[in-house]
């Protein structure tokens, strides 16, 4: 029961820093905005891009950490249920953010 | 970098990124298939998301080059193709995020078979991402070329 249970939490903890980094990632892009003048954005050396990274991997080792620590087994056992349709939504919510403002 | 070892590590990624999603579509099929996560099931998705994340860290090198070199031209002649690549970026970003997400909850599931769904989710996730980002990267690649 043991193995079950630490094995779920793993899974579940994997899955949620996985969207949360999707949904990071997307929300640091989509509060950028579109209104950036391109010769601006090229004539900079800062590149947003690798910002972008390092914000989401923060938020992303914060709610794994957070999760890991914060979820009993019966939360566990439904996030187990649940995640199939959250990383579905999720995966195409962003799929079209970025199609839509690249 | 000079425009040949551009042009060299630009195809290495997109040859060993199409390697990656190939391994990637072996523990997708097993888990569509309702099978359990075998050994061979958590070796495949443990090499694709390790050979991804080389692929990944290999753009990462190669984006200054070609923010530097490649993208000045296409915003100057208004050309939407650097549109284009931005999305292969935020499309990249994704599919290494899901892969890692789904190759933990594949080795998890060994041992949570309630796992499973989210696991196939995953990794079905990731090569949907990198299969359009490996999309563009072709589109992208047959009109810029390294001529610095």
């Amino acid at each position: 029961m043991g193995q079950l249970s630490s094995g779920l939490r793993l899974g579940v903890v994997a899955a949620l820093a996985a969207c949360t980094f999707v949904v990071s990632y997307v929300i640091q892009r989509l509060a950028a905005g579109s209104g950036v003048d391109p010769q601006q954005v090229i004539a900079t050396v800062h590149i947003p891009y690798f910002d972008r990274l390092r914000v989401a991997l923060l938020h992303t080792i914060a709610v794994g950490s957070l999760a890991l620590m914060g979820l009993d087994d019966a939360s566990l056992e439904r996030a187990a249920r649940a995640l199939p349709w959250l990383i579905g939504a999720t995966t195409l919510a962003a799929i079209a953010a970025a199609v839509w403002m690249p | 970098m000079s425009p040949v070892l551009y042009a060299l590590l630009a195809r290495s990624h997109g040859l060993l990124a199409a390697l990656a999603l190939a391994l990637l579509l072996h523990p997708v099929a097993a888990l569509a298939r309702g099978r359990p996560a075998g050994p061979y099931v958590r070796l495949t998705a443990w090499l694709g998301v390790s050979l991804l994340s080389a692929v990944f860290s290999l753009g990462l090198w190669l984006y200054p080059s070609w923010r530097g070199h490649l993208k000045p031209p296409l915003v100057a002649a208004a050309d939407p193709l650097w549109l284009r690549f931005e999305t292969k970026e935020h499309l990249g970003a994704f599919a290494i995020a899901l892969a890692w997400g789904g190759a933990v909850a594949v080795h998890a599931s060994a041992r949570a078979p309630a796992l499973r769904p989210a696991a196939l989710t995953l990794l079905l996730s990731a090569f949907t991402c990198g299969l359009a980002a490996a999309a563009h990267g072709v589109w992208i690649g047959a009109h810029v070329h390294p001529a610095w």
